[in-house]
């Protein structure tokens, strides 16, 4: 994964907050097709889009699956996109570890629905240009993605 | 610039807003009391067409009668052609009956369905890419895609319509004893308005298909001469297959085994089922074959009989005992090696006019729509002649239309509209 430096640390162009409800499959989800309706209106390349859409997504059902509540922030900055995403929930012990394909902690009930195939931070690490995550066990997890625009 | 397939006459139109308020990409407008059609909004479902009372919608399908400058025509029918008829007339007979209106000869677009569904097997075989695949065989579902959603053009299936296939089939089938000319002029027996041939879109000096007719304009012909003249064929029978399928939702998929596949057709859940798979919710779907009408092609806006009538007819067929021969394995391997299947062009993203590249702009563009639509009472009343206060909002910041188009904020704009609609004063105003 290419360095990137100083990436998103002024004032954002646009700053938008949304709130993930943890355990509500239901809207699980929502979060990111908003960000990503937005990404599409301020016009940004379809491929860029798409990485984001990924990356929205798996961290916002990463909360859905295992927080009790977290926000997601979306910045957009001249030469960069930032997602934040910060939960309350039980973090993660061992991050390189949940980095790993294939590595998963989910529920069966997480499976029937879908999720927990092992392959949500990979994809968010993947398709974001800088992937940074803080995670204090028992209290919640951090987590901080950069797509570069230019 | 590309043609329009959709026109409004206005000395048809009276502005009373039935097509405003149906239109699934907010692409139509009244202005002065008349409803005009944005060209790089639309996506041609023909929704408008079907709902206006006054038929101010007009398709650009061929009159049928101008096809006699034509010297040799060959009809293309879609599959939903052949249930449209009282269920006593075959499709043979159907077949029989458009040489007597017209036509030289008529290809069995149906068989041409079976080998692409063959081909879509293969391509789903092979395929390494993001999933799911996304049907292309519904123009208006491609249109919508191009304009809407253009990180999932790469998911199009690269491969040409039945239509198209059973055209160039016959074309290099000619043989030197043919009676048929080499320039014969295919026309394709269309239920939609979206698929009709387009000479600013490719095909050059030799368009696969020369011209198009509704299927609406053709019923009447075509049942007088059933209802009359049940005669000798004068054509082989046609091999009627399970390709009939494909005027219906899920015909596509027929020839697949074990993949995970959908359907969903009318383009409202064609919407739905676009942005869960923008999201990432279907990426473990091979195939989601769309439809933007309510039942497959079988509904499409040009067709005549009603849907669910047409919808048992067809199953009647499909369940007939069919004549179709076994496919040759072997030559539709061939051409799919060949390449015969696959489109030479893929499509390309529409972006909307007024759509900045820079992001600061589009940033402050944004900021624009979002002022202009707080002011606005978000009760969708329509008479800015933008369907909704959103798009109105939107219109504002891409420059294209004022706040004062609200009545909220202009009582001279509704000044205006009681001239246009000529609504008389109340007793005591009189």
């Amino acid at each position: 994964m290419p360095a990137c430096d100083a990436e998103g640390t002024g004032k954002p162009l646009l700053r938008q907050g949304y709130a993930v409800q943890g355990g509500d499959f239901l809207a699980g989800g929502t979060v990111s097709t908003r960000i990503k309706d937005l990404l599409k209106e301020i016009g940004l390349s379809p491929a860029l889009i798409r990485r984001a859409a990924i990356c929205c997504y798996e961290a916002e059902m990463n909360v859905v699956m295992y927080a009790r509540q977290g926000t997601m922030t979306v910045e957009i900055h001249p030469r960069e996109l930032v997602i934040r995403v910060e939960d309350e929930g039980p973090g993660i012990p061992d991050v390189e570890l949940a980095m790993q394909e294939g590595y998963s902690t989910a529920t069966d009930f997480m499976r029937s629905r879908g999720f927990g195939a092992g392959m949500g931070l990979p994809n968010i690490r993947r398709n974001a240009d800088l992937l940074e995550i803080e995670s204090v066990v028992g209290r919640g997890t951090s987590l901080r993605a950069v797509i570069r625009l230019v | 610039m590309r043609s329009p397939t959709l026109r409004i006459l206005p000395e048809r139109c009276d502005g009373k807003m039935h097509c405003l308020r149906i239109c699934p990409t907010q692409a139509i407008r009244i202005r002065g009391g008349k409803a005009v059609i944005l060209e790089d909004r639309c996506v041609e479902c023909g929704r408008c067409l079907q709902v206006c009372p006054h038929q101010a919608v007009v398709p650009q399908t061929e009159v049928f009668a101008d096809l006699e400058r034509l010297a040799y025509r060959v009809a293309v029918p879609a599959p939903s052609l052949f249930a449209q008829f009282p269920r006593e007339y075959s499709p043979e007979e159907i077949l029989q009956a458009l040489s007597r209106i017209g036509f030289h000869e008529a290809v069995d677009t149906t068989q041409a369905c079976e080998w692409v569904s063959w081909a879509l097997r293969e391509f789903l075989r092979e395929y390494r890419g993001p999933k799911p695949l996304i049907s292309s065989f519904c123009p208006v579902v491609v249109r919508l895609i191009q304009i809407r959603y253009p990180s999932l053009i790469d998911q199009l299936i690269p491969l040409k319509g039945p239509e198209e296939v059973a055209v160039e089939a016959l074309r290099s089938k000619q043989g030197a004893d043919s009676k048929r000319p080499r320039d014969f002029s295919a026309i394709y027996l269309t239920p939609c308005p979206a698929r009709v041939p387009r000479p600013d879109e490719g095909g050059g000096e030799n368009p696969v298909l020369a011209g198009a007719v509704s299927i609406r304009d053709l019923y009447n012909p075509l049942l007088t001469f059933l209802n009359h003249q049940p005669d000798a064929y004068r054509w082989p029978m046609p091999a009627m297959g399970r390709g009939l399928q494909w005027a219906r939702r899920g015909g596509t998929g027929t020839a697949l085994q074990g993949e995970l596949w959908i359907n969903a057709s009318g383009i409202n859940e064609v919407i739905l089922v676009l942005e869960d798979i923008e999201s990432g919710k279907l990426r473990d779907t091979d195939y989601v074959e769309l439809w933007s009408c309510r039942g497959g092609c079988i509904s499409g806006p040009l067709v005549v009989e009603n849907f669910y009538l047409a919808y048992h007819k067809l199953m009647l067929l499909e369940q007939r005992k069919m004549q179709a021969p076994p496919l040759n394995m072997e030559q539709l391997r061939k051409w799919y090696q060949q390449g015969r299947f696959t489109v030479e062009h893929r499509p390309r993203a529409v972006a909307p006019p007024g759509t900045e590249t820079d992001l600061a702009e589009a940033i402050a563009r944004r900021r624009a729509r979002e002022q202009a639509q707080s002011l606005f009472p978000m009760i969708n009343c329509g008479l800015c002649g933008a369907p909704d206060c959103q798009t109105l909002a939107d219109d504002v910041a891409r420059g294209q239309a004022a706040v004062e188009y609200c009545v909220f904020h202009d009582r001279g704009h509704l000044q205006e509209l009681k001239d246009i609609y000529r609504l008389p004063g109340r007793p005591e105003e009189r």
